[in-house]
């Protein structure tokens, strides 16, 4: 029943069936070290090149408890070199370059006086240099000496979310819309590659658009990689959506899409148990009257909940806990309302938000 | 460990585990000399409704010694996937993690890659592949000699599941405002990939690993670096089946995030289509749009079980999900159904069930268990289909569908009660 093989026939075999993770035990350190009680390192067979005589799987193993394999991330970096990454259009330095390099992908900040430095292995290494909003370019590593990689624009969106006072907005859903609205459609083929088609006319590339994107720390965001055409983007916030100007892009074609919202305040949530204490992980839904769907925030250590920027409307706020519960409670916030508001709820000892 | 959190996972999910054995870290280079599964191949688990037995004496003692419960899945091919259990991880336990990992093997009519995964199955159980259900990774001692003895008759040929990552429906951790995230799909998917379908469908692989480093290459997906490709790619794989079925749609960040440290920009389906559609249609490709499993409500529950999505149940995130659902022993309750076709399972006490949408089968076994239907009972056909099926269809467009029960007792309409 039990087909355990030979050494060499087991890797081919783990190797061709992409299973390895090969977690290394030391059971003991050594001489008075404490015992090591968990796996410490993996080992990818399937990462690696297939070759006829690769070594037994067992000798992959140290003693030690250090893979003795070569990979893209443990091999000895042979040579480092520098990048200097270039907007073929305008010649200035892109600011944050992907380099795809084998399975592995590193975002890399870069500016004028900071050029990308990379490791390969050895000259002649191929990488992929590409960043939002360029089409990326296969470059071989020459040596040393620091390479120019210069990257064509393709369509994209770009803007930058701000509230009322000119705060960007973190993690803001921005979502794309295009005019005539697109029916997109995803399936993947036997042919290996993950494809979206947009209107059934798009090539089929895993590198397809999406509609939806989050701002980063700055409040920006980008919709890259899109086909020509007119697009809005659309950012709600409690079922208010705040919609941009429609923008026609053409092949290669960069646009802004800003958001500025209007509503600015912010409500700020105290929930705190029966005994005083505040509630952490109290959920609360924050629901606007006719908005789809509430806004789900969670309290922190000190029971407290920003939810920031709402816009005018009719709330009700729901407190759910494992550790009592409260009412609803509506308030209302008007156009010429306050900017702040500050709301305490006292759980109550019933239990009344587990299903039971 | 925070039941809330995934952490620890990675260490979990050194699944099939390489182990250098004995003392010293000397690595053996021999096979072993005999068939660590061989007494587990013979353990008959027929009598068992879920299929988890104790495990016998005719067991090798050194896997007695370190687990005591087991359970199996029977491959095309005759051979098996076995599954062993700690003495603290429950019978319910290890069958959910049983069940969970049959499911994502069990077939996906109309998926382009998935539609017959015999194969798949046929090459995890031909690896001989032992998936132990540990009560927690931090806790599984592998330094300690019943462990190491255990780990050295399989060679480290084993692969791990925390239980204290299996959040169980129905059980209290489920039920919270803030459901604890259940580790089962990043778990058993992880094996999954490893232990057969990285190489069996090769076409999953290679678009899952472009997928990955499309979501990483947009800033999407911003996962723990250093990795290696196979973990990365499982841990990719992982988290957007947890979000496809709802593990995250509570959005325990707060900011329509995922991931223990918020490395994935979507929460739950709908964003995870619009913002990564690639890891939608890498989903779509394999994997059932619902979760088949038989998902028994933990022996601690009692009152209604939610499957219609409802915002403020923020477990229904999950439930809505769930294609089949139920009561096994003395546990009881309510359940009632979303709009999928669901299977309700009752259990040995009087069960009641609401289908709702869907064309849904409920199963009474024992028990005087009933259903209840949304309008009066003369918008309603009963027509027994055989001595023991009996099919209530709605003659209202869009509300209950068509059900078929079966070890009813009674039918509950809103102006009357039927008796069967």
């Amino acid at each position: 029943m039990m087909k355990r093989l030979d050494p060499t026939t087991s890797l081919a075999m783990i190797a061709s069936a992409t299973v390895v993770t090969g977690a290394l035990l030391a059971l003991f350190g050594g001489p008075g070290a404490a015992p090591v009680a968990h796996a410490v390192e993996r080992v990818e067979a399937a990462s690696l090149p297939l070759e006829e005589d690769r070594a037994p799987i067992a000798q992959l193993v140290e003693r030690s408890g250090v893979p003795a394999v070569p990979t893209a991330d443990h091999a000895p970096a042979a040579l480092t070199t520098q990048l200097v990454v270039l907007d073929d259009q305008t010649g200035l330095v892109v600011d944050e370059a992907v380099i795809e390099f084998g399975a592995r992908v590193q975002r890399l900040q870069a500016s004028s006086m900071r050029p990308i430095t990379v490791e390969v292995p050895a000259a002649g290494q191929r990488l992929q240099v590409g960043a939002v909003g360029f089409h990326p370019r296969t470059i071989m590593v020459e040596g040393a000496e620091p390479q120019e990689v210069r990257l064509a624009r393709r369509t994209a969106l770009r803007g930058v979310v701000l509230d009322a006072y000119g705060a960007p907005l973190p993690r803001a859903q921005v979502r794309l819309v295009r005019e005539p609205a697109a029916q997109v459609s995803t399936s993947l083929t036997a042919g290996n590659q993950a494809t979206i088609e947009i209107d059934g006319s798009g090539s089929p590339t895993l590198r397809a658009p999406a509609s939806l994107r989050r701002t980063d720390a700055t409040g920006a965001f980008a919709f890259d990689a899109l086909e020509p055409g007119v697009y809005q983007t659309a950012v709600e916030i409690a079922g208010v959506e705040h919609l941009s100007e429609p923008r026609e892009l053409r092949e290669g074609e960069w646009a802004r899409s800003d958001h500025r919202l209007l509503a600015a305040l912010a409500l700020t949530v105290q929930v705190d148990e029966t005994s005083g204490l505040p509630a952490e992980r109290a959920r609360l839904l924050i629901q606007r009257d006719g908005a789809p769907r509430p806004i789900t925030r969670y309290t922190d250590e000190r029971g407290q909940a920003e939810i920031r920027p709402l816009p005018a409307g009719t709330y009700q706020l729901t407190v759910q806990s494992a550790r009592g519960s409260a009412p609803p409670r509506s308030f209302t916030i008007d156009q010429a309302g306050e900017d702040l508001l500050d709301l305490h709820i006292q759980l109550s000892t019933e239990l009344g938000t587990q299903e039971d | 460990m925070k039941p809330n959190s995934t952490k620890g996972l990675t260490a979990t999910l050194s699944a099939l585990a390489l182990l250098a054995t004995g003392c010293g870290g000397g690595a053996t280079t021999s096979a072993p000399a005999v068939d660590p599964t061989a007494s587990l191949d013979e353990i008959d688990t027929s009598d068992e409704l879920d299929g988890v037995v104790p495990l016998p004496a005719t067991v090798d003692d050194r896997i007695r010694a370190v687990f005591d419960k087991y359970a199996h899945l029977d491959a095309p091919s005759g051979e098996r996937v076995h599954f062993l259990g700690q003495p603290g991880v429950s019978d319910e336990r290890l069958f959910r993690v049983k069940a969970v990992f049959e499911q994502l093997v069990t077939d996906a009519p109309g998926t382009s890659l998935g539609a017959d995964k015999r194969g798949v199955l046929d090459a995890v159980a031909a690896l001989d592949t032992t998936i132990v259900v540990v009560e927690e990774q931090q806790t599984f001692d592998l330094s300690d000699a019943m462990v190491a003895s255990f780990t050295q008759l399989f060679d480290g040929l084993y692969a791990s599941v925390d239980c204290s990552m299996v959040v169980q429906e129905g059980s209290p951790e489920y039920l919270l405002p803030d459901p604890a995230i259940d580790g089962t799909l990043l778990e058993t998917s992880g094996i999954l990939l490893r232990f057969g379908l990285g190489a069996t469908v090769p076409d999953f692989a290679e678009a899952l690993t472009l997928a990955r480093l499309h979501a990483e290459s947009q800033g999407l997906y911003r996962p723990v670096a250093g990795q290696q490709q196979g973990q990365a790619d499982a841990d990719y794989l992982g988290l957007i089946l947890s979000v496809y079925y709802g593990v995250w749609g509570h959005d325990p960040s707060g900011q329509g995030t995922s991931g223990d440290s918020g490395e994935y920009d979507f929460c739950d389906r709908s964003t995870l289509q619009a913002g990564d559609p690639s890891a939608l249609a890498l989903i779509e490709s394999f994997f059932s749009p619902s979760q088949a499993f038989p998902a028994y409500l933990a022996s601690s529950f009692s009152g209604t079980f939610e499957m219609q999505f409802d915002p403020a149940l923020a477990y229904t995130h999950r439930s809505r999900y769930l294609e089949r659902a139920g009561f096994r022993g003395d546990v009881t309750g309510r359940i009632n159904g979303n709009e999928l076709d669901n299977t309700f399972l009752g259990g040995d006490l009087a069960d009641q069930f609401e289908g709702r949408g869907g064309a849904d089968r409920i199963e009474g076994d024992r028990g005087a268990d009933e259903a209840f239907f949304t309008g009066l009972a003369s918008e309603y056909t009963i027509v027994a289909v055989d001595s023991t099926v009996t099919r209530v269809t709605d003659t209202v467009p869009g509300r209950d569908g068509s059900d078929d029960v079966r070890q009813v007792t009674r039918l509950h309409f809103s102006d009357q009660i039927i008796d069967l």
